[in-house]
């Protein structure tokens, strides 16, 4: 059995929103319910992210507000954006299997909440971080994507304006999109000119921090085509991971180049019976302008070491022959860890995007990291 | 130099070997009781073989750049870290499977690939463990602008840097 995703929903975007995660995201909830002309009622699945959502915003809590009367199927999925990308997997499996008929998924944030202590603290309990790596300042999600962008600048090369073409492609594409952070222009000598925070990283190579939620709605490909808007079908997915915990992920990985979006790509691509080329938009985890270049190069866009090369040539930005994250990402839209790329692939393959409707989208990509976790979905028009 | 200051754990047991290692100036690694295998990172779940344990074994300090990052802004818990500093991580040799993050000083060039062997520069009342490329050590393999930088220090492997 097919599914589709059927409704998606956005809190604002915004830095200070007093709202818990839990609340934001039953806001989000509510929005993309109303856009799929469903109700609480209607929905009998959860399936979210695990990291930070099982205690953030459980699924009992949106469940009970939601007014669901049964949960029939209830799960997390994986770390950060494998979680939320993922997450079409397993609802497809209860939907396919009967367990469930609608599944919503949501993502939720608030990263300046009091005493939370801001987007480094998720790892500050790290034992092994705080044994072997905090001592010497290995710390910071900055410092862990600039090693790997150093390791990549010494084997391939990688120039500050390569770096800063993706930066400035995001920024091209989230003035194009009202909800996004930050639209102001940005020039590559204003790039230039950011601070360096970890060589060769300056502060516009990494994603925003905000607060925020953002859910979608899944429902049998049938039952879809009966709802208000067209459907966006769950082509395929795939989930992947490295073979090493978290906690050391970010300096034993076997190979700091290679994401496991290497592996849940091909997994996506054969489910779905589509390959690279068959690709119209993608919409990639950029926690760091480094990321978004690796797993491009994972995912079978450029061969490994000529990625950075790829988009200094305007190919992600708009009018582009791939745009890429055409909703200016983690990096201009909001830090929504991948659950908005999920939305934004959805209204374009709607045709919902104004100026910022990329012609003829029929085949969107999403991908979406979780340290040694990844996650990549491939949706279609109805076709 | 600049270097971070987050002071490791006292009280975590898995360890203790490693860092009581440093302030002994050896570097201490465990590794499989059974298949031999060097389990890095450690954690309390011990050696993966079934029946096995980790023994930690003293390893030569030298090895090669993997990669490096200059820090220049302070993200550790208390913002007290002197930037910038450098970060890097180091694949010993003859020691697979183990990267060891570590620090290099900041007044000198390194490149990934540089030769480096460890130093254990006092620090407080404990010792840090910084990795000196081999290029800094000895005029002759010096280019003119490591000399011009060198300020002597990196010369011997016992550099006080809180004096």
């Amino acid at each position: 059995m097919t599914i589709a995703i059927v409704g998606v929903g956005e809190t604002d975007y915004a830095w200070k929103d007093p709202r818990s995660p839990a609340a934001l995201a039953l806001d989000a909830v509510q929005r993309a319910l109303a856009d799929a002309g469903l109700t609480g009622a209607d929905v009998d699945g959860i399936v979210t992210e695990s990291y930070t959502l099982a205690t953030k915003a459980p699924a009992d809590f949106v469940a009970a507000h939601l007014g669901m009367r049964d949960r029939n199927f209830s799960a997390h999925m994986g770390i950060a954006g494998s979680g939320t990308v993922g997450a079409p997997a397993l609802a497809r499996m209860a939907i396919e299997s009967g367990q469930a008929s609608v599944v919503v998924s949501y993502y939720a944030i608030n990263l300046s909440e009091r005493g939370a202590g801001g987007a480094y603290a998720v790892h500050a309990g790290d034992k092994a971080k705080a044994a072997f790596e905090m001592p010497f300042g290995y710390y910071g999600q900055p410092v862990y994507f600039a090693a790997a962008a150093a390791r990549y600048r010494h084997l391939y090369g990688l120039e500050p304006e390569q770096l800063g073409a993706v930066a400035l492609a995001a920024r091209a594409h989230a003035q194009r999109t009202p909800n996004a952070l930050r639209r102001e222009p940005l020039s590559m000598d204003d790039f230039l000119a950011n601070p360096v925070v970890a060589d060769p990283l300056r502060k516009l190579d990494c994603c925003l921090v905000n607060d925020g939620g953002v859910a979608f709605v899944m429902t049998s490909l049938e039952r879809a085509r009966d709802l208000p808007h067209p459907p966006a079908v769950v082509a395929g997915v795939g989930f992947g991971s490295k073979p090493i915990a978290q906690s050391g992920y970010f300096s034993q990985s076997s190979d700091l180049l290679t994401t496991p979006a290497a592996i849940s790509g091909p997994k996506a691509y054969r489910d779905a019976g589509l390959a690279p080329a068959d690709v119209d938009i993608a919409e990639i985890y950029d926690c760091f302008t480094i990321s978004m270049l690796l797993q491009l190069e994972d995912l079978g866009f450029a061969e490994k070491g000529s990625g950075a090369a790829f988009i200094a040539s305007g190919a992600t930005g708009p009018g582009g022959s791939l745009p890429v994250n055409t909703h200016g990402g983690l990096l201009s839209q909001s830090y929504l860890v991948g659950a908005n790329h999920v939305v934004e692939a959805v209204r374009q393959l709607r045709g919902d995007r104004g100026e910022a409707q990329v012609d003829d989208v029929e085949v969107a990509l999403v991908a979406g990291l979780g340290a040694p976790e990844h996650a990549t979905l491939l949706l279609t028009k109805d076709r | 130099m600049g270097l971070p200051h987050f002071e490791p754990p006292r009280d975590d047991d898995v360890a203790a070997p490693f860092w009581e290692g440093i302030d002994s100036e050896v570097v201490m690694l465990p590794r499989c009781s059974h298949c031999g295998r060097w389990q890095w990172y450690p954690d309390e779940a011990g050696a993966d073989c079934p029946g096995a344990t980790l023994v930690w074994e003293e390893v030569v300090p030298r090895g090669v750049i993997h990669t490096a990052t200059r820090v220049e802004r302070a993200f550790l818990p208390g913002g007290q870290a002197d930037v910038p500093y450098v970060v890097a991580f180091v694949e010993l040799d003859g020691v697979d499977g183990v990267r060891l993050v570590a620090n290099v000083p900041d007044d000198v060039d390194v490149a990934i690939g540089d030769r480096v062997h460890a130093s254990f520069v006092d620090f407080g009342d404990r010792k840090q463990l910084v990795f000196v490329p081999d290029h800094a050590h000895g005029a002759g393999a010096r280019s003119a602008h490591d000399a011009e930088v060198d300020k002597g220090e990196l010369l011997v492997d016992h550099v006080d840097i809180t004096s």
